[in-house]
């Protein structure tokens, strides 16, 4: 039971303390609107038109592709860490069956052109 | 000889294998190709039948499949009602298959014919010969299957695939009685092998054996067309008429008194059983005879002749007279294909027609098909001394000793009996024709198809002596159960019986020959009630209907349920639920949500059911 | 390093699926070709490579990869009945795939990744196996659903088969998540051994139910066991017909394999429950599939109910709970697999013509095509089990399973759905039989498809004149896993 309390406890503190962030600003802060500071920030370029807009379908691939191989550094960070402690060629040999796996899916993603912009 | 009956049914199946393979390359030889191996089977069987006769048993059994506690067999078992029957079926359908290649000359899917022909006797000998349910249901199964080809041979009409739906979707409701009473036993008994489901019958519970006996007959009553599964039967009469004749009086219809002989112990066993038995055969008899006498299209008459013929020998089976029914069995398998055959000659040589009101004087110009086909009448009509005298008064005597009302149903529907085939026999043959263009192109027919019609004939008039008690009723002598009595003869029963088959004939004969059509007019706006009551075939038909009716409504429900109660279900789901529904809808793929919703539905049911219901655990 | 070999089949239908994918997209001008050959080649090399992956004894039981999977005979069986499966479907779906110019090359490495991962739920003695072999199974499945690209129909069953199955697996997900939180391992024995010891009462001792449920509703789905099979006819009837085919045997055969292995196995302690679920889901799966069969039009559509009624016969094996009722199952998944692969494949090779997707095409057909009519005939009577076919002999060893075990009703029930079945096998007979058929021109089915169906056509003979060669010669007695 105790392990539920310590939960709720870490629960009330996770939500608390961005919370009392946002009101303390909002409390001390002075406020004067103005309309270019009403514009929504994107890195300093201006936004042109609606922040929801369609896009293309391709964009969902990207983004696959890009998970692909953040998992597969993922997975190839905590292999290099312990490199030195599995048999060496052994340990080898399977991250490079494990990028080969990978390789021939971003063969077949460059072939069909996924890869370039549209 | 004995040992080998297996090859009785192996033959016609093999002429099917052959046929179906090489049917193209054989063209009109495909037929010859199935009677030769047909002969070959009656050959056999005769041989097999005078081995029996001589005292001969044999069973021969190979196990098939052995899984789990049971192990199921494939096998023969060649006793006295076996080889009876083998003898008759192979007999009775060589010569049909020989009338065919006339009847069928000019049909184009000829080879398609006689290759299911093929099949479908060497599964009725399949069924004969099975020494277990199983091989049994097989072999019914394949039966059932090849009567619906043939009865549906020509679907051009659409009417004709209708009614081989129908017969075969009628027989399948006894199918699924058969098949669970075959579970009943195997529940009981522990295997499906006849020799100890009938050692054991008589120690099951009493309510055990009452249920198997019931279910079984359940079958048998589909595939023997008894009160209420009937109604297939004058229906299938849109196959060609060898068809009607070896489907209708030889062989399946006969499969189902067969199979209550076949399981007789499990019957004996339960009183009540035989009692529905004997009942269900009496009134079939006697409703199907009454039906039989305003018919008009020839082939109906003798179908609704043949439903009442297999009550009698369900009749026989009920009152305990198990050689009587099987004795009646036999003879009515030569008469009844005789008459069908005979009326395929009558109906070849009136190019289609079957109206018999149409008909009228064909003697003059078939004078070998009208006295065949007055043989068979007779035989039917129970007129000493043909066949069918004797085994119907064998069935009626038993009939008198065991149940005083049932014998005067049957004896009254001996008297029916006699009057609608003397009607049938004058309206085809007799008085002035009244059609003359189809009397002019009226003729005899070919010898292939005669020769048929003369041994069948010959069968039908003498057969029945073998049964008689001058020559020590032979026939029902050699089929007796052990330790069955003969019935006492009972000469004022027989004189009755007699005396009202006579009656019948003659009424029929004066009536129909003699008297002017304005009586007959005269007579039915009279009996109009009964009359009507007759036409519309006890209105089974309509029952039948209101049945099927009731089904397809059912599930149609079922599929309106579908539709409305678990949609509207899901949309009141939806309204109830409100911001959550109109998220789902906006996934707008058609039901997809409805489907989602039901799983989630089911899923709420199962844990009601699992929880509500408590599943108390220690 | 862990020893490969039991997985070995596995890895050969990977290794042709990643070079199909090169292939897709190599140069070519015979792609299709070369395509087919690879699928067959990666199939036949699996098939040959499970006696090795089995190891020398057959039966042996051992789990290996670190307690993922189970190398025992029941695994074994269903691995072969997959790949078998698999392959006909490719011999008998190569026609439609050229015909209506589907990708061939992602086509068939999608369907062999697919088998896969079937392959995995049927040997997965772990959670994480069978849930990382359900998701392969069914991402691809999803993907092939839709892989007619501009069909309405196939985008549809595509979607709907998605939304639908990514609902089913988070119930499983569910279900599998209180079943490891009440057991603590995801291992299924150590979950069977876990349960049979777990304290019952109070108000935790409704949990194993309620995992239940979830489990197999998830189960269900995969399976097409009502009411979870309401998403069943659309998508078979939208997808392409080769997907059907292959959504009809290897996804559903995966899915009672996992049944059995989930549940049957891992849930063993709680047979009391799932028994009579089991058997109440038969009953309703078979009813309902035999019921809406009835009024169907279109091929499709009808084979995907009766492949539903179908699953509720197997189910009833399963229900059962007997070693018998099991091998029952066994005998009838593999019948099932010639009969309904069979149907699918007559199908196939009439609406590669472009027809043979409404009973009206398979009008007179016994005219056109006799021999094609003559194989649809056999695998319909198969499916409704007229004697001397595979189905029969499956249905009566399912009969003897539940009248030994007590189950009569359900048998009574199964007989009466046969009953019901009837109705609409004949509807396929009778249009081909007995009736006239509306055009002339013969129907011709060769090379690749020809073999498939001779195989299918062959195997509901085998299963069903020597029914004993066949159970002997797969010592499918010896392969029940139950503990």
């Amino acid at each position: 039971m105790s392990l539920y309390v310590d939960l709720a406890v870490f629960l009330a503190a996770g939500l608390a303390f961005p919370l009392a962030a946002v009101l303390v600003s909002k409390l001390f802060r002075r406020d004067y609107p103005d309309p270019v500071k009403e514009i929504a920030y994107e890195s300093g370029v201006l936004p042109i038109g609606d922040a929801r807009v369609r896009y293309h379908i391709h964009y969902y691939i990207f983004a696959l592709i890009f998970l692909v191989f953040d998992v597969e550094s993922l997975f190839l960070f905590p292999w290099a860490v312990v490199f030195r402690d599995l048999a060496p060629v052994l340990a080898l040999v399977e991250a490079i069956v494990f990028i080969a796996l990978l390789v021939v899916g971003l063969v077949y993603a460059w072939k069909r052109r996924v890869l370039t912009w549209i | 000889m004995v040992s080998y009956a297996y090859v009785v049914p192996l033959l016609p199946l093999f002429a099917f294998g052959l046929q179906s393979l090489f049917g193209r390359a054989l063209g009109r030889a495909t037929a010859w190709v199935g009677i030769a191996c047909l002969a070959a089977s009656t050959a056999v069987s005769l041989a097999v039948l005078a081995e029996v006769l001589r005292g001969a048993e044999a069973a021969v059994s190979w196990p098939w499949l052995s899984l789990g506690g049971a192990t199921f067999s494939m096998g023969v078992r060649v006793g006295p009602l076996e080889a009876a029957m083998i003898a008759m079926v192979t007999f009775v359908s060589l010569m049909v298959e020989v009338y065919s290649v006339g009847y069928m000359a000019g049909d184009a899917k000829f080879n398609r014919f006689f290759a299911i022909v093929n099949l479908f006797v060497g599964a009725m000998l399949v069924v004969v010969l099975a020494d277990n349910f199983l091989l049994l249901f097989a072999g019914w199964e394949i039966m059932g299957l090849a009567s619906y080809l043939l009865i549906g041979h020509w679907y051009h009409d659409l009417a004709n695939a209708r009614a081989a739906t129908k017969s075969f979707l009628v027989t399948r409701l006894g199918d699924i009685g058969l098949l669970i009473g075959i579970f009943v036993c195997y529940q009981a008994a522990g295997t499906l092998d006849f020799a100890v489901i009938d050692a054991g019958a008589a120690s099951w519970a009493p309510g055990v054996a009452t249920l198997a006996a019931l279910l079984i007959f359940a079958g048998a009553v589909g595939k023997s067309a008894q009160v209420p599964l009937h109604v297939w039967l004058p229906d299938a009469m849109a196959g060609p008429t060898p068809v009607s004749a070896l489907i209708h009086a030889a062989t399946m219809v006969a499969a189902g008194v067969f199979l209550v002989a076949r399981t007789y112990p499990v019957f004996e066993a339960s009183g009540t059983a035989l009692a529905v038995v004997a009942v269900v055969g009496g009134v079939t008899a006697f409703l199907a005879a009454t039906v039989g006498t305003v018919q008009a299209d020839i082939k109906k008459m003798l179908a609704y002749s043949t439903i009442s013929q297999l009550g009698y020998m369900m009749l026989g089976l009920g009152v305990f007279g198990y050689a009587a029914a099987l004795f009646h069995l036999l003879s009515h398998a030569f008469f009844k294909a005789l008459l069908f055959l005979g009326s395929g000659s009558v109906i070849h040589a009136a190019r289609g027609e079957q109206d018999m009101h149409r008909m009228g004087g064909l003697f003059r110009k078939l004078p070998l098909t009208g006295l065949t086909f007055i043989v068979g009448g007779l035989a039917l009509a129970g007129i000493p001394p043909f066949a069918g005298y004797f085994s119907k008064d064998e069935v009626l005597l038993t009939a008198w000793e065991n149940e005083r009302w049932l014998f005067w149903l049957g004896a009254a529907t001996a008297g029916i009996t006699g009057f609608y085939i003397a009607r049938g026999i004058y309206l085809t043959f007799f008085g002035r024709p009244r059609d003359a263009e189809l009397y002019t192109h009226a003729h005899e027919s070919p010898p292939v198809m005669a020769v048929p019609l003369v041994v069948l004939a010959v069968f039908a008039a003498f057969f029945g002596w073998l049964g008689s008690a001058s020559l020590g009723r032979l026939v029902q002598a050699f089929l007796a159960l052990p330790g069955e009595a003969e019935p006492e003869a009972a000469w004022y029963a027989a004189a009755s019986t007699i005396a009202l088959a006579a009656a019948g004939v003659v009424a029929g004969g004066l009536l129909y020959g003699a008297a002017r059509p304005e009586l007959r007019a005269h007579l039915v706006r009279v009996l109009r009630p009964v009359y009507v009551l007759f036409r519309e075939k006890w209105y089974f038909d309509h029952l039948a209907l209101g049945a099927t009716g009731l089904g397809l409504a059912a599930s149609a429900f079922v599929g309106w349920f579908d539709r409305t109660v678990v949609d509207g279900l899901v949309n009141a789901v939806a309204w109830f639920t409100g911001v959550l529904g109109q998220a789902s809808r906006r996934l707008a793929v058609g039901d997809a949500q409805a489907y989602m919703l039901t799983m989630a539905g089911a899923v709420l049911v199962g844990l009601a059911a699992l929880l509500g219901l408590g599943v108390s655990r220690p | 390093m862990y020893n490969l070999t039991p997985i070995l089949p596995e890895m050969a239908l990977s290794l042709a699926g990643l070079a199909l994918l090169l292939v897709a997209v190599a140069p070519s001008a015979r792609r299709a070709g070369v395509a087919e050959g690879v699928a067959l080649a990666g199939l036949i090399a699996a098939l040959l490579l499970l006696p090795l992956a089995q190891g020398p004894t057959a039966g042996r039981t051992g789990e290996v990869l670190g307690g993922m999977v189970a190398v025992d005979g029941f695994g074994g069986f269903f691995r072969a009945v997959l790949l078998l499966g698999a392959l006909v479907v490719v011999l008998t779906g190569a026609r439609y795939v050229r015909a209506r110019g589907i990708a061939a090359g992602e086509f068939y490495a999608l369907l062999l990744f697919a088998t896969a991962g079937a392959d995995f739920m049927a040997i997965a003695a772990d959670l994480l196996a069978f849930y990382v072999g359900l998701e392969t199974l069914s991402l691809a499945s999803y993907a092939l659903a839709g892989f007619l690209v501009g069909e309405r129909w196939s985008l549809e069953a595509s979607l709907k088969y998605f939304l639908n199955g990514a609902t089913a697996s988070a119930l499983l997900l569910f279900g599998l998540s209180l079943a490891f939180g009440l057991v603590g391992t995801t291992s299924l024995a150590g979950m069977a051994a876990g349960l049979a010891s777990a304290p019952w009462g109070g108000a935790a001792g409704a949990l194993p139910a309620v995992a239940l449920v979830f489990i197999l509703a998830g189960l269900a789905f995969k399976a097409s066991v009502a009411p979870f099979h309401l998403w069943t006819p659309d998508v078979y009837q939208g997808a392409p017909t080769p997907v059907t085919s292959f959504l009809s045997i290897v996804s559903k055969g995966a899915a009672l394999a996992a049944i059995v292995r989930v549940v049957a196995v891992g849930l063993a302690p709680l047979h009391v429950e799932w028994q009579p679920v089991l058997a109440v889901l038969a009953a309703f799966t078979m009813t309902a599939g035999n019921v809406a069969a009835l009024w169907q039009k279109d091929v499709k559509r009808l084979l995907a109910y009766s492949s539903v009624a179908q699953a509720g016969y197997i189910l009833a094996g399963i229900a059962v709970g007997t070693s018998l009722g099991l091998e029952a199952v066994l005998f009838y998944v593999l019948a099932y697999l010639f009969m309904n692969l069979g149907a699918f494949g007559v199908v196939m090779a009439l609406s590669g013509e472009g027809e043979g997707e409404t009973l009206e095409d398979l009008a007179g057909l016994a005219r056109r095509a006799p021999v094609l009519a003559g194989l649809l005939a056999l695998f319909a009577f198969s499916l409704l089990g007229i004697p001397w076919t595979g189905g029969f002999v499956g249905k009566l060893l399912i009969f003897e399973a539940a009248l030994e075990a007590g189950w009569a009703w359900l048998a009574v029930f199964i007989a009466v759905n046969t009953g019901i079945s009837a109705y609409y096998y004949f509807l396929l007979i009778r249009q081909m039989y007995l009736r006239s058929a509306p055009r002339a021109e013969a129907v011709r089915a060769g090379g690749m498809l020809g073999a498939g169906l001779a195989l299918a056509a062959l195997g509901v003979l085998a299963l069903g004149i020597l029914p004993q060669t066949v159970i002997d010669w797969s010592g499918l007695a010896a392969f029940a896993p139950l503990p």
